[in-house]
């Protein structure tokens, strides 16, 4: 596959806004549109960019991260969040919220809610990365 | 006690992550710990349910009918119990059997996500998680049909997803649509609401869609082709897992949305179903009695074991009911421990085919006495277990007085009888002159590999035996399930009515 | 518990000696019927003992021995015992001999179970049992194709008359409410008045039927002849066999009595007893005639139980005895006879009573019996026979006598032609008597049948108490051996007399009868069990499950689509009507008739790239209408699935040729084209149904009112997704993750033999399937391809 370099800078220069912006969503979710799904969504689409754009080869090389064990933690984030309410609480993902007020940055909504909604996040953004990797990489090893 | 009712499904979801460890030892430790942790749960819970009570946990401790419930009665206590002995013992198969290639690319998280699709199945109380546990059972059987990745994996393999996902949009659609017309998702909720209505109206049509949705997932006539096309291409652990489970799950959700939700409009559909359990039975034996493949002659018998379990479902009463919930144990057990037998046969002689293998009987005699019960057992043959399910079955038709449905029955358990005849004489009796070819031979398995093997089969076998030599306390089992499920004409059955008891705790179902 | 032990006895006997060690200690398991025997003999009547085995469905293994199940329990255990002592002889493997030992053994306790069974739905599990054990020996040499055939055979008539007989007794069960046998025996009067009860005879009468081997079920008796012999005489003549005799006379109060009962039994054992006496004589292997010659005393012996009275029932339990006796020697010398010569061929043996002396004394006793020549036993048994027939018509007591004719004709050839004359020329081998241990269990059988006549008052009472329990009367009865010179008298001289005279003309008269049609249903069996059946299936399943995607689709589409236009039809409801179609504004419907085109233009494209992009902007309208509607978050969600879906798609569509490979024909076009159109018609009214149906308040308002309170989240559609319905989320996120578990597996692992880079290999691709098969060819996907044929 040939790759542009524009594409390449390109993409270089959206991830860590695509990022930020992911990030952004899983937070804000929970009272405006947005959430884990989206958000996990938007986050992989950065890496699926610089991989169309450098190949996945690179990209696992550089990043380093094992996008498919994350996927798993991510289900066992969500789980573990809907333990957490079995264990504290009376039923399995039942809620626990935890609000601390930090100053200089507000009050903080913490809760097992968002912690799942965390897992989600992570499990989207693992899946659909590992299975566009996993497919860029098999159309590479055909084009050689 | 309630709230831990979600143990069978977090329990295979654990043990699937755990047998994702990179060492194959540790990987099976975890495995074999979660299967059994598995059975364990499940015979608690028979054990806590064994009085009639109702176990009901709602999730995130939202009041019904908001939150999502997980009802446990007779019913889910028993096919849980079921799915956790065939899981735990494929399980053991599985891992004397399977490559190891497939082992490295997650057999075992796979087969435990399935289980925790089933168990997620069994458990919950609401339309919409039925459905999520129905895609995560076709995701991973999916995948684990296809891994491995060999050319008639993947043709079959294509035709089970593409039939599959048009059930799956059925279903999904006629979920919404119920949602809007009902209001509620909640199954209980749904059946108090239903049973309101002066006459079934626009949940004809509903009852329509979720018999044709879970009638693929259930392979019955004229939907189950993508069945025959795939079940004999993955390993025999796999096609034993999902011959044994898999299609018993679409008829349990009938059970559950078309008798438990939808009673007036089923009856309605009475002479629909009639007519569909009597082809489905038909075209099952006769599709078995054409194949010279073990596999594939099992595999059609899975059509038309369907066809008995819809008959439960065609009679409408609540005894056909029961028979159905005792055949539907039967069933399961005895097709499992055939292709598990099956796969003994296949691993000790290399071959599933009819024409290549023969003189079993004396090579093996062991195989052959376990292939003797089953394969008997299948065929009604008293007093192993499938005697007592078709005469409880053919009992609660004649009581009906559906007559045409017995005589199919009855000639159709001929025909079964007739295909086991025709494996016994080829495979065990004849005398073997067939040369196997270079990919016929023997797998190579160590010592503790072919135990394992045979021995959780024999443990199949035997569990079939008692279901025929003592089946008392599963038929009053199933009587008290089938009691609790049908509904009383006015909208209460002992489901219903266990669930509005513990929303009037929580304060729920405020109406 | 003694009954049970009756049944245990055997069975554990059976069980155990198969895993014993094999030497000739074995032969010792003959203690086991003897002691049976012994006890039988000596307990008398027993009445019912229950133990509770399934009370949900009201079996209990009730037992009880009355004066009935007392007879057939001596038959069993003694004849059971002959049997096994001659096997002793007859099998020179101990291995072979411990097989058909542990058979027998079971079997007998399955025969035991039958005669003994106080509960009508136990005795079927027995009845049931006696088949399997009846198909495994007939199996025995199952390296012989012929066996293997016999054996199906047996197992399907008797099976397939079982599951008639099941349906039978179910409904009579149902009828009277219960399986206990006293019950359902005293309750005569209210299953004769019920509307089912014409078919619970009839469907009971078939299974008698079959397994007595009454015409035109009588054929698979014959083919189990394939067993060793010493099984053919214990089950095939002595005992399995007569379980349908037993099964009518035992169920002769709750459903005989009637025109339909006694009228059919009467009629079929007649008919039986004639055609298969004469058919006997057609045959030249011995254990066929003798097999014929069974099929037709069962026809003699169902006959009589269709007259039913005192004399003709006192003549089946006669006959039952006199039958096992005689028929046990005859056929356990026609084993004897073809150990020794190599042979069963009547046509090729002769002599043999020079070498064969203790065999032939036996043999000559039983077929004399046989014969009904006085004063055995056998003419005893006839005698009874025609006074029971001559109640009747003229011409019932004319076809009694020339079936009497053609048995005595029978019973003289086997005894001439065997042992008679010299020993031919091209005998296979040069016989030699038989070891002691094999003549002696046909000599006491021909002991005991040339005593009885003259001991007869020691059989008056169990006889007695059999026509008892039949009849429910009391009856004393007496048996004498003569009566003086009466009619039956005469006319059993005049059945023997002419049986000796056509014995000198056998020759032409055999050559005349295997010219005439045979009338046999075997014949009929072969063509549908053996060819029609699968071939029938085949054809049948190839029709179904043809391997073509496509085909499977339009299948499914269509029953659904069917389905759902028979339902809306039928609900009548007002669909468009009903729902608040006005409201869509201009934009609303702009955006639906773009999905439309868009919808077109997919399925219309004519490369794979324009059908993705097509596609494409059908997801995108999609979230469009979300966004119209108010849902940003869905809007925002579908339109991210919609760039990685079309993403996947290129990667995925990289693989394959850009243009389609295949193009349907017009008329598959038009066929897919319709069932599509229907389709989203149909969901389209569903749609407007559902909406136009809104018949309950929704639960929504709540997740409202609830959202921030219990959530604490103003975004009501994320604490839905991630607290109200969160478990279907943890649910959904593991579907995700499997998913990406079958991509990797399904990319990464494949059979090693197959390199890389086939997903790509376009020019392979084409409907001819070559050498390089391409493991993933197109047609696959496009569903044109053809699976493995089914046989």
């Amino acid at each position: 596959m040939t790759r542009s370099l524009f594409f390449k800078f390109l993409a270089r220069a959206m991830m860590p806004i695509l990022i930020l912006f992911s990030i952004f969503f899983l937070l804000r979710g929970h009272n405006q549109p947005g959430g884990g799904f989206v958000g996990g969504l938007v986050g992989a689409s950065s890496i699926v960019l610089m991989t169309l754009a450098y190949g996945p080869a690179e990209v696992a090389s550089r990043l380093r991260i094992d996008f498919r064990r994350a996927m798993f933690w991510g289900v066992i984030v969500a789980a573990i969040a809907g333990l957490l309410g079995l264990i504290f609480q009376s039923s399995f993902l039942e809620s626990i919220w935890f609000k601390p007020y930090i100053d200089g940055i507000g009050k903080l909504e913490l809760g097992t809610p968002a912690l799942f909604d965390t897992g989600v996040y992570i499990a989207v953004f693992g899946v659909t990365v590992s299975i566009v990797m996993a497919m860029a990489d098999e159309s590479d090893r055909e084009a050689e | 006690m309630t709230p831990l009712i979600i143990f069978p499904f977090l329990i295979p979801l654990i043990t699937g992550f755990s047998a994702l460890l990179k060492r194959r030892g540790r990987r099976r430790v975890a495995f074999s710990i979660g299967v059994t942790a598995n059975l364990i749960a499940a015979v608690v819970i028979m054990a806590s349910t064994y009085d009639g009570t109702i176990l009901i946990s709602q999730m995130g401790d939202h009041p019904m009918p908001f939150g999502i419930s997980l009802v446990i009665d007779s019913l889910s206590a028993i096919m849980l119990l079921l799915t956790a002995v065939i899981a735990f013992l494929v399980g053991i198969f599985a891992m004397a059997t399977i490559d190891a290639n497939r082992e490295r690319f997650a057999f075992f998280p796979l087969f435990a996500f399935l289980v925790a699709g089933l168990n997620f199945a069994f458990l919950t109380g609401d339309l919409f998680s039925l459905y999520v546990a129905f895609e995560i059972m076709l995701m991973s059987s999916f995948v684990m049909l296809t891994l491995g990745g060999e050319r008639g994996q993947l043709e079959g393999g294509i035709k089970y997803v593409t039939i599959n996902l048009i059930s799956s949009t059925i279903f999904v659609v006629a979920a919404g649509l119920t949602y809007a017309v009902a209001g509620t998702l909640n199954m209980a909720h749904l059946a108090i609401r239903f049973s309101q209505l002066a006459d079934p109206g626009v949940t004809l049509v509903l009852a329509g869609m979720f018999l044709i949705a879970f009638g693929i997932k259930a392979a019955i006539f004229p939907l189950f082709f993508w069945l025959p096309a795939s079940y004999h291409t993955p390993p025999i652990a796999v096609t034993a897992l999902f011959g044994g489970l898999l299609t018993k799950v679409g008829i349990y959700a009938m059970w559950r949305v078309l008798i438990l939700i939808l009673p007036a409009a089923t009856a309605i559909l009475q002479p629909l179903l009639i007519t569909v359990s009597i082809f489905t039975m038909i075209v099952g034996v006769l599709g078995a009695v054409a194949q010279m493949d073990v596999r594939r002659l099992l595999s059609f018998h899975v059509i038309s074991q369907i066809g008995y379990l819809l008959m439960s479902l065609a009679i409408g009463t609540t005894d056909a009911l029961s028979a159905g919930i005792f055949f539907m144990a039967h069933v399961i057990l005895a097709k499992t421990a055939l292709f598990l037998i099956s796969g003994i046969v296949h691993e000790l002689e290399g071959s599933y085919h009819l024409k290549h293998l023969g003189s079993v009987a004396k090579r093996h005699p062991g195989a052959a006495v376990m292939f003797f019960i089953a394969a008997l057992a299948l065929a009604g043959i008293p007093p192993f277990s499938g005697f007592w399910a078709k005469f409880l079955l053919l009992r609660a038709g004649i009581e009906a007085q559906q007559y045409l449905l017995v005589g199919v029955g009855l000639a159709v358990s001929l025909l079964t009888l007739y295909s086991m005849i025709k494996i016994w004489n080829e495979v065990f009796w004849k005398p073997n002159t067939y040369t196997p070819s270079a990919d016929e031979q023997p797998t190579p398995l160590t010592r503790i590999e072919r135990r394992a093997m045979i021995g959780a089969a024999a443990v199949m076998v035997v569990l079939v035996f008692a279901l025929g030599i003592a089946p008392e306390s599963m038929i009053s089992l199933s009587n008290r399930a089938a009691a609790e499920l049908f509904p009383n004409g006015l909208g209460h059955s002992g489901y219903v009515d266990a669930v509005v008891a513990a929303s009037a705790e929580i304060g729920g179902l405020s109406e | 518990m003694l009954l049970l032990s009756f049944l245990l006895i055997p069975a554990a006997a059976g069980f155990l000696i198969a895993f014993l060690p094999r030497n000739s200690f074995s032969r010792w398991v003959i203690a086991v019927p003897a002691v049976l025997f012994l006890l039988v003999l000596t307990s008398g009547e027993i009445p019912t003992q229950v133990i509770s085995w399934i009370p949900s469905l009201g079996v209990d293994l009730a037992l009880a021995m009355d004066g009935l199940g007392s007879w057939f329990a001596l038959i069993i255990t003694g004849v059971g015992t002959l049997v096994l002592l001659y096997a002793a002889g007859y099998f020179e493997d101990p291995a072979k001999y411990v097989r058909f030992a542990s058979y027998t053994l079971l079997f007998m306790a399955a025969m035991l179970g039958i005669v003994l069974s106080a509960n009508l739905l136990l005795l079927f599990v027995f009845w049931e049992l006696t088949s399997v054990t009846s198909y495994l020996l007939i199996g025995f040499y199952h390296e012989r194709e012929e066996a293997r055939d016999g054996a199906r055979r047996a197992l399907i008539v008797t099976g397939g008359g079982g599951l008639a007989m099941l349906a039978g007794v179910i409904l009579i069960g149902v009828t009277v409410g219960s399986f206990d046998l006293e019950t359902i025996l005293a309750n005569g009067e209210q299953i004769k008045a019920s509307a089912v009860y014409a078919p619970a005879v009839i469907l009971i009468l078939i299974g008698a039927f079959a397994k007595s081997a009454q015409y035109p079920l009588h054929f698979w008796l014959p083919g189990a002849m394939e067993a060793p012999t010493p099984a053919s005489a214990y089950l095939h003549s002595a005992t399995m066999v007569k379980a349908g005799i037993f099964l009518l006379a035992r169920l002769y109060p709750a459903i005989g009595d009637t025109p339909i009962f006694n009228g059919t039994v009467t009629a079929v054992g007649l008919f039986t007893a004639v055609y298969a006496s004469i058919y006997a004589l057609r045959q030249s292997d011995l254990k066929a005639i003798l097999a014929y010659s069974t099929v037709s005393w069962l026809g003699t012996l169902t006959f009589l139980i269709g007259l039913g009275t005192k004399d003709s029932i006192k003549a089946a339990i006669v006959g039952v005895l006199a039958h096992a006796l005689y028929k046990g020697a005859l056929f356990l010398t026609a084993g004897s006879i073809d150990h020794a010569a190599g042979t069963r061929d009547i046509e090729r043996i002769g002599g043999l009573g020079r070498v064969m002396r203790f065999t032939m004394i036996g043999a000559v006793i039983a077929g004399i019996s046989m014969a009904g020549i006085p004063p055995l036993f056998g003419f005893l048994a006839k005698e009874t026979l025609l006074v029971g027939a001559l109640e009747f018509d003229p011409i019932i007591t004319a076809l009694v006598i020339v079936s009497a004719i053609f048995t005595t004709l029978a019973a003289l050839r086997i005894l001439w032609d065997s042992f008679a004359g010299s020993i031919p020329e091209d005998i296979p081998h040069k016989p030699h008597e038989v070891s002691p241990i094999m003549w002696s269990a046909p000599l006491i059988m021909g002991a005991v049948t040339l005593i009885l006549p003259f001991t007869l008052t020691v059989i008056d009472r169990p006889v007695s108490a059999a026509v008892e329990s039949i009849r429910r009367v009391p009856s004393e009865i007496h048996l004498h051996l003569f009566e003086g010179i009466n009619t039956p008298f005469i006319l059993s001289m005049i059945a023997i007399t002419a049986g000796i005279v056509l014995f000198a003309l056998r020759r032409p008269l055999i050559n005349l009868l295997r010219r005439i049609p045979g009338l046999n249903t075997s014949s009929i069996y072969d063509a549908v069990i053996g060819r029609a059946l699968p071939g029938g299936a085949l054809f049948l399943t190839d029709i179904v499950q043809n391997g073509k995607l496509r085909n499977y689709i339009s299948i499914i589409v269509a029953s659904f689509v069917g389905l759902m236009l028979t339902l809306l039809i039928i609900i009548d409801n007002e669909i468009l009507g009903a729902s608040d179609l006005a409201g869509a504004d201009i934009q609303t419907a702009l955006i639906c008739i773009l999905l439309i085109v868009a919808a077109l233009a997919t399925v219309l494209a004519p490369t794979r790239l324009a059908a993705i992009a097509a596609l494409g902007i059908e997801g995108a309208l999609v979230s469009l209408l979300f966004a119209v509607f108010g849902a940003p978050d869905l809007a925002f969600t579908q339109l991210m699935i919609e760039v990685v879906s079309l993403i996947l798609f290129v990667l995925a569509f990289h693989f394959l040729p850009d243009t389609f490979s295949t193009r349907a024909s017009r008329i598959r076009q038009l066929r897919d084209l319709t069932l599509a159109s229907l389709v989203g018609v149909i969901m389209a009214a569903l749609v407007l149904m559902a909406d136009g149906n809104r018949l309950f308040p929704s639960i929504s308002p709540w997740y409202v009112e609830n959202s921030i309170p219990r959530g604490q989240g103003a975004n009501i559609v994320n604490v839905i997704v991630i607290d109200f319905r969160g478990m279907d989320t943890q649910g959904e996120i593991l579907v995700l993750v499997i998913a990406a578990m079958g991509v990797v597996g399904l990319l990464r692992l494949r059979p090693v033999d197959q390199p890389r880079g086939q997903y790509l290999e376009t020019d392979t691709v084409s409907n001819q399937v070559d050498d390089a098969e391409p493991s993933l060819p197109i047609e696959w996907l496009e569903g044109n391809s053809e699976e493995e044929p089914n046989s």
